[in-house]
């Protein structure tokens, strides 16, 4: 039964052994391929990708050489120091385990003047520089040279771990980080504190006597001269002084060593960390070449990457092993031989490390002369051999200390930006170019700076470009200060703000205004910082155009446009306006997205519907002619203004001030009309021209001519036009007098006079020389009903505050045979005082009869008066 | 009695209107130009008094301060009050600043000539204008009614019509000292007279002194 059993059991053995599976497993030549296959099998079963798995593994490999090794670096406060001013250097220690205050740093200064060979070793060196910073902190200005020194009550020493204070009972691992190759080789531990070559004596072993605080300037009798919370030696090696300050001279460099531990452990059987050093430009030439020596002694040695193990496989066929017993039964005998070598490189990231190549060599003997059947192994001898090299530790002569001077940092030129921080600001943002100058902005651009010792003394230079795009592949050269109006200065001292009128000739789209800001420092060093700005510009050639308003009917509004108003002149700056009327305000063109204001608000329509045609009826959108009352009061000013998108898309901007005013009204002649020139001389060809009074003559010798407004010479026989300043939309008596004569328009006269639709009157003047003609005019400033209802109805005007006035003005005119002689006179002479005179003869005798009248009539009153009474004695 | 005391004092209240009525147009009567305000001044400071006085009135001028008579007291108190004068004025210009605030134009301080013309002609004319009318006129109108009253009445219309014409000015200060002094003069010697040269050579030597010493 058990032989059955047995039987059936290795029947199915055979069968399962026979299966695709298992043909599968006994068809793999060796275990290791089937190992390898069978691993490939199940991360193709969870999805691993067999390239980035080994990937992986290669930068797991590499990890540790990318460990951010212990940094620091520097900020100084102020940024640009004056000859002996304070400057203050904060250090920023980053990738220490420590807290900052358990770091030791120790700084080192040296003068570009040359520093005291303080301890009195023979030569200037390191070492000094950094007596000279440890004697500044630990002193803190003590007055050591008056301190007694024989004597010490204090207890200010301090015992120095290795990696920092809170090191304290932990081994010490001190380790160099090479910054290329990111290997930390392991050194030998010494502080970097500074060595005050004091027999018996050295910093940070606890003991802080009085020749140590003799020499580092403490107070004897002060455990903290300066004031930091530690002992004095602690201070003197710089536990925790994270902060150097010193009065600065020109030319002085600063450095600072830090010591802690780093934020990787070292590979020790212990607590510690490793112990580093952070530099400021982390560099240490004097260690180069022994660690290219170490990295090409390794490299030599294991003669493959780093941390990669080499597995090598041989098999060997021998059929005669005469070492072997044969197989009486068979004569064929295979022998195999496998022999396997293992290199294993350990420890690589300390640089310590262990190779071992381990070989063993396995025979196995088949009987048989079918390999193929893979005959009973019979017996063979096994050997391994081992070969192990070990302590290729990194080893160097040099020191760290021999480092900090490839360290220092200069607190103006370097480590800080030097760079003047210039910003601008353009007002307006999209200035409006007139080149008449009537609606033209000006360009304000603000210059504002920042990282500047006095920004009093700043030198500004702005250039001016110009060009058709934003982004031009030049903007060329920039525009000289001629083609630039209204600007008077360019560069200077203080000039921190750039102005120009945007009345360019002909501007491109895009102007880039650009300053360049220079100081030149205490220390005689020139510092610069520059900026720019693009300003698009709109062009235009429009102007608001000022219409009286005539009210209809039906309360309507329309401009009367045969009566432009503020055309030229003064009137053209600053517009005047009377009281409660209404005045029509266009801007030629086609527009879109319009905007008016008046005083910086919207101005909507006179009437919601949009009656008047200023607004869309449909939309209420504003369209290109609005109309405004006038209701502030004399003096007064209003600024109108218009922003709108021209047809071609570009954004215009214009503006127009008002002023309330007086009605008043003047006559001129062709001249004044036609000349808003105040320099413009009047010549032979206007016929008739304004007295010339005089000149006015400013500082620069330039005369001014002084007209008189009511004397005018013109020429006999040729025709005399004369018009009023001020025409009413609506009179009801203007009225022209030549000689106290009335003229009519259309009805014929003495003088032949005409008048206009424009209310002029000419006429051709029948007198000869000397005699003269006065002319006059009268009109009466008055609102129509309609206007009066408008504004009554629409902005609460009462009733009683409308008015009239009553207006006039006179000119005479004195006939002359030429203009020549009165207009060549430059300056007045007797002869010319003499004319002026008789000039006003015919007023002064009309004087002398309204004085006259007026003196009789009082001698009459005076005397009817004292009539009634009784003669008395 | 009302009716009486009014038929008593009826020159003087007529002299009163006349004098208001004549100050009032001599500043507000339109003029233009220097000729009509210079012919304005003389018509009602001087030819509107002259004819009151002697077509309405009927008196002589001497009623009115027109006459040399007293010469010892003229003079005696001319010399007086010229001293006080100029003394007052010395401390003004030394203590004030009145030196600087009185006008005095380029030309007459550069020439002598023009300084003789200015004073003699043009200062000569308005001031004689003036002291016909405030120390003639106004003075003598009341002194028979007011005494010595009538110097206050005399200096308060002066310094009244000045200030509303021309607001407080250092250059009014010279003849508000005269209208002081000058009419103290003329209230004692009964004649405009005396005060009038006095004041002629006061502002000649005023006008001097303040060329010496801007110069």
């Amino acid at each position: 039964m058990k032989k059955n059993i047995l039987s059936i059991l290795a029947i199915l053995l055979i069968i399962v052994l026979l299966t695709p599976p298992a043909k599968a497993i006994i068809d793999y030549p060796n275990p290791s391929d089937a190992a390898q296959s069978g691993i490939q099998a199940i991360m193709s079963l969870f999805g691993f990708d067999q390239d980035a798995v080994t990937n992986a593994a290669k930068t797991f490999n590499v990890a540790g050489q990318k460990n951010q090794q212990p940094q620091v670096s520097l900020t100084f406060t102020p940024s640009n120091p004056a000859l002996g001013q304070k400057i203050s250097a904060i250090a920023q220690p980053v990738y220490f385990m420590n807290d900052s205050k358990d770091l030791y740093f120790t700084w080192y200064l040296k003068h570009d003047g040359g520093n005291k060979d303080h301890n009195k070793d023979g030569h200037i060196d390191i070492e000094d520089y950094k007596i000279e910073a440890a004697r500044i902190i630990a002193s803190n200005d003590f007055s050591w040279d008056k301190a007694d020194y024989s004597t010490s009550s204090d207890d200010d020493g301090y015992d120095a771990v290795f990696g920092g204070d809170d090191q304290r009972g932990k081994s010490e691992h001190c380790f160099y980080h090479d910054v290329e190759s990111g290997h930390e080789f392991e050194i030998e531990c010494e502080h970097l504190f500074p060595s005050d070559n004091i027999d018996g004596e050295s910093l940070g072993d606890g003991s802080f006597g009085r020749a140590e605080e003799k020499f580092w300037h403490t107070d004897p009798n002060n455990s903290d001269t300066a004031g930091t919370g530690n002992t004095d030696e602690s201070n003197v090696i710089g536990l925790g002084i994270n902060q150097f300050t010193w009065n600065y001279t020109p030319g002085d460099r600063v450095g600072v060593a830090v010591e802690g531990i780093s934020t990787t452990p070292a590979q020790t059987n212990d607590s510690s960390y490793k112990t580093m050093w952070a530099l400021l430009k982390n560099k240490c030439s004097a260690f180069d070449d022994d660690v290219d020596d170490a990295l090409d002694d390794f490299s030599n040695t294991v003669g493959t990457e780093s941390g990669t193990t080499t597995t090598t496989s041989t098999t060997t066929t021998d059929t005669n092993i005469p070492d072997l017993t044969p197989d009486p039964g068979n004569t064929d005998i295979q022998e195999t031989v496998v022999e396997t070598t293992t290199t294993t490189v350990t420890d690589v990231l300390a640089f310590t490390q262990t190779v071992t190549t381990v070989t063993e060599t396995t025979i196995t003997v088949y009987d048989g002369a079918d390999v193929a059947k893979e005959g009973t192994p019979i017996s063979g001898p096994t050997t391994t051999t081992t070969t192990t090299i070990e302590d290729n530790s990194f080893s160097t002569s040099e020191d760290l200390n021999d480092c900090l001077t490839e360290n220092f940092i200069d607190p103006v030129e370097g480590g800080t930006t030097n760079k003047i921080e210039v910003s601008l600001n353009a007002i307006p943002t999209e200035p409006i170019n007139d080149k008449t100058g009537e609606n033209s902005d000006q360009l304000i651009v603000h210059a504002s700076t920042a990282n500047v010792d006095n920004a009093n003394y700043l030198k500004y230079a702005w250039e001016v470009f110009e060009a058709d795009s934003p982004n031009p592949e030049s903007w060329g050269d920039p525009l000289i200060k001629s083609d630039l109006p209204e600007v008077k200065q360019t560069s200077g001292i203080g000039l921190s703000t750039f102005k120009m009128k945007m009345a360019m000739e002909s501007p491109k789209k895009y102007l880039k205004v650009k300053v360049t800001v220079t100081e030149t420092t205490a220390s005689n060093t020139t510092r610069e910082g520059h900026n720019d700005i693009i300003v698009p510009v709109s062009s235009t050639n429009k102007s608001i155009h000022v219409y009286s308003a005539l009210a209809k009917d039906n309360l309507t509004l329309e401009p009367i446009l045969n009566m432009e108003r503020c055309k030229s002149g003064m009137e053209k700056l600053i517009c005047p306006v009377f009281k409660n009327e209404i005045v029509s305000i266009s801007v030629p063109g086609l527009f879109s997205n319009i905007l008016w204001t008046l005083d910086n608000k919207p101005l909507g329509p006179i009437d919601s519907d949009c009656s008047s045609n200023e607004c869309d009826s449909h939309t209420g959108e504003a369209k290109n002619t609005t109309y405004f009352p006038i209701l502030k009061g004399n003096g007064e000013r209003y600024l109108l203004n218009f922003s709108a998108t021209n047809d071609d898309g570009e954004k215009i901007n214009l503006s127009k001030t008002f002023e309330v005013v007086d009605p008043n009204i003047k006559i001129i002649s062709d001249f004044q009309f036609t000349n808003s020139d105040p320099k413009a001389l009047c010549t032979e060809a206007y016929n008739t021209c304004p007295m010339l009074l005089g000149y006015y003559i400013d500082l620069d010798d330039i005369h001014w001519p002084d007209y008189s407004a009511t004397s005018f010479e013109s020429v006999v026989g040729k025709p005399i036009s004369f018009r009023p300043t001020l025409v009413l939309p609506e009179p009801p008596t203007n009225q022209w007098h030549i000689d106290d004569v009335p003229i009519f328009k259309g009805i014929e006269n003495i003088f032949g006079a005409t008048i206009d639709e424009n209310n002029v009157l000419t006429f051709t003047p029948a007198k000869i020389a000397g005699q003269t003609y006065l002319v006059s005019y009268t009109s009466v400033y008055v609102q129509s009903r309609n206007i009066k209802k408008i504004l009554n109805k629409s902005f609460n005007v009462q009733l009683d505050k409308f008015s009239d006035k009553k207006l006039s003005a006179s000119a005479e005119i004195t006939m002359v045979d030429s203009l020549d002689k009165s207009l060549s006179a430059q300056k007045p002479t007797p002869k010319k005082i003499l004319a002026t005179l008789v000039a006003d003869v015919p007023d002064y005798f009309n004087f002398l009869f309204r004085i006259i009248l007026t003196v009789g009539l009082f001698l009459f009153i005076s005397r009817i008066l004292l009539a009634q009474f009784p003669k008395t004695n | 009695m009302s009716y009486n005391l009014l038929i008593q004092w009826k020159e003087e209240l007529m002299s009163a209107l006349i004098i208001l009525v004549c100050l009032v147009l001599a500043f507000v009567f339109p003029a233009n130009g220097l000729l009509q305000q210079f012919t304005s001044t003389l018509v009602f400071l001087l030819i509107l008094p002259i004819l009151y006085i002697k077509l309405i009135l009927k008196k002589p001028f001497s009623f009115f301060g027109f006459s040399l008579k007293n010469k010892d007291v003229g003079f005696l108190w001319g010399g007086i009050m010229l001293a006080i004068s100029l003394l007052t004025a010395f401390l003004l210009i030394t203590f004030t600043s009145l030196k600087t605030n009185y006008f005095l134009s380029p030309e007459i301080m550069n020439n002598f000539w023009i300084f003789l013309v200015y004073e003699l002609i043009f200062v000569n004319s308005i001031f004689f204008m003036y002291e016909f009318f405030f120390k003639g006129f106004v003075l003598f109108s009341f002194i028979k009614k007011f005494s010595y009253w009538s110097i206050l009445f005399s200096v308060l219309f002066y310094a009244t019509v000045s200030t509303i014409n021309s607001g407080m000015k250092w250059q009014l200060a010279p003849a508000l000292i005269l209208s002081i002094t000058g009419n103290i003069v003329a209230y004692k010697s009964r004649s405009f007279i005396y005060s009038y040269l006095m004041g002629l050579l006061f502002l000649i030597f005023f006008d001097a002194y303040l060329i010496y010493i801007l110069n």
